[in-house]
């Protein structure tokens, strides 16, 4: 039994601690698999809170059975088609990229947060200036133009820090792929 | 040559080379990658390096993989689960509300007890029936502050590392509470029930008001301010004040003086009812207020004149939109430099 089903097994019993540290340690990947299907950062909260919600809720008649991240990223995959489904106003390109995406993470597996994560670790020792300018294209999704006038720097400055930025991104990574290789083979969230 | 070297020497010197392989696109061509990718507008030189690039399909593919595995992580940011815990902690509370219910639904009310609630001494804090009790308590780092209905109309906030405890007999013929720590009463008026507060070295009788009580040990100041309404507030050697609306009462940690302030700052109670109210007040009143109602640290950069007013008032907003409010009153920066902890210095 790996940490994950042990906080689940203490959480069942009622702790509140696991749970808080189940809460806390799923949370923000969670709401960024909901994201990819419902494309609203609030909703996307909104589902992952009501997904702990009726965890906390249920606790005495839950069983599961497959990994904690399975039934995690599951639960909530479900929850956000049904969210989908029961919109209004669902164009055509959405529901052909959902069929692809639930095909997709059926052969795969849920969204990698683990990689996710280890990204940020490298995007926060990114040099301070290099850092924020990825941060505001990526995270806050502004274009380059809207940088530059932010930062009072020219465009062509933003398109060489996003260069280097990626660069500096795969190279971290695949020195962290060398080193982490046993790592990763205990280490499966 | 390379078929003489040992096994796991040949691994390395594969592994290695598939490293390097993944890192033949030119630092250069990192530029116009990420500017196509995010979506932004490229020349046509550009373009033709691009459908260059795609030309290598495997290639192609692992380079839009790794920049989409970037945006995720960066987004995944937006989510502050810390935050969101506190906003989720808030729910477990209802349901234990519910929870208790049952207990008052058949709460019947009798005439006033006058004469049990005169005996009632501050030795009721250690004869306090804690077999049928009710228990809320926060934990010391929970700055949610959760309201909880007693069952007779009567609502508390709890402040962080606070404990309320309700006797089984609550709501039968007197209403009475045990605090340690901090917390806001907002009492439903029921002259026929008398709602006492007990702390270490004191108990706190109303009849229908909202008012504060701050005892977070036996070797503090306890202290009693009153937002409306009445109360009586008794010490241990039988001291007694009356408070009204806009008094507040204050019990020295040797129990031995009980004194009476003819006024309060109404900011001191924000942190429970949310009304911060601003007059011409100076930076470091500003800083203090902010503190006291959100549980955070606010340093004040050198540079910055300390003697700049702030005049505003603010009914239940979040800390984010009065520090927006005040910066850009004030022509301040207000940077975040750690959980809980905030700097005010001034504009680039």
């Amino acid at each position: 039994m790996n940490n994950n089903e042990l906080l689940f097994v203490q959480f069942l019993k009622g702790d509140t601690k696991s749970f808080e540290s189940l809460f806390k340690l799923f949370y923000a990947p969670l709401c960024m698999y909901a994201y990819k299907y419902v494309r609203d950062y609030d909703e996307a909260e909104d589902l992952v809170q009501g997904f702990f919600a009726k965890i906390w809720d249920s606790k005495s008649s839950i069983s599961i059975n497959t990994s904690v991240k399975n039934y995690f990223f599951r639960s909530v995959q479900n929850l956000s088609l049904n969210h989908i489904k029961h919109r209004t106003v669902v164009d055509q390109h959405q529901k052909e990229t959902l069929r692809s995406m639930v095909i997709a993470d059926n052969e795969q597996s849920a969204f990698d947060f683990v990689l996710a994560e280890r990204i940020n670790f490298c995007i926060d020792q990114l040099p301070p200036k290099r850092r924020e300018i990825f941060i505001l294209s990526r995270q806050h999704d502004l274009k380059y133009r809207e940088i530059a006038d932010k930062l009072n720097i020219s465009v062509k400055t933003v398109e060489t820090q996003m260069g280097l930025a990626l660069k500096e991104l795969r190279n971290k990574l695949s020195d962290i792929k060398k080193t982490l290789i046993g790592f990763i083979l205990t280490f499966s969230i | 040559m390379v078929s003489s070297l040992p096994l796991a020497f040949k691994g390395f010197v594969q592994l290695n080379c598939h490293i390097r392989k993944m890192d033949t696109v030119k630092k250069e061509n990192w530029n116009i990658i990420a500017a196509y990718l995010a979506n932004e507008e490229l020349d046509e030189e550009a373009l033709e390096l691009i459908g260059q690039l795609k030309a290598n399909p495997d290639e192609w593919e692992k380079t839009v993989a790794f920049f989409n595995a970037t945006t995720d992580a960066a987004r995944m940011r937006r989510f502050d689960a810390d935050k969101a815990w506190e906003k989720f902690q808030t729910k477990p509370a209802q349901t234990a509300k519910k929870r208790s219910m049952p207990l008052y639904r058949f709460m019947v009310k009798y005439a006033a007890a006058v004469a049990l609630l005169l005996v009632a001494s501050v030795l009721f804090w250690y004869f306090f029936n804690t077999q049928d009790s009710i228990t809320y308590a926060t934990a010391a780092n929970d700055f949610s502050h959760p309201v909880y209905e007693l069952g007779d109309g009567s609502r508390v906030t709890l402040n962080h590392g606070s404990s309320i405890e309700l006797s089984s007999r609550f709501g039968k013929k007197i209403r009475e509470i045990k605090l340690t720590g901090e917390a806001y009463f907002e009492v439903a008026p029921d002259q026929n029930c008398p709602f006492i507060v007990h702390t270490y070295n004191a108990e706190i009788e109303v009849l229908g008001t909202a008012f504060n009580v701050n005892a977070y040990s036996n070797v503090k100041n306890v202290e009693v301010a009153v937002n409306h309404g009445k109360v009586q507030f008794r010490s241990a050697n039988n001291d007694a004040i009356y408070l009204e609306k806009g008094e507040k009462g204050i019990l020295t940690h040797d129990y031995k003086k009980l004194t009476k302030m003819a006024s309060f700052d109404l900011n001191e109670l924000a942190w429970a009812t949310g009304y911060i109210e601003f007059n011409a007040a100076n930076l470091n009143e500003v800083a203090r207020t902010l503190e006291n109602a959100f549980n955070i640290k606010m340093n004040i950069d050198e540079e910055v004149d300390t003697m700049l007013m702030l005049t505003a008032s603010f009914t239940r907003q979040d800390i984010d939109y009065i520090f927006e409010v005040a910066g850009i009153t004030l022509d301040l920066d207000i940077e975040q430099t750690n959980r809980r902890v905030y700097l005010l210095k001034n504009k680039k």
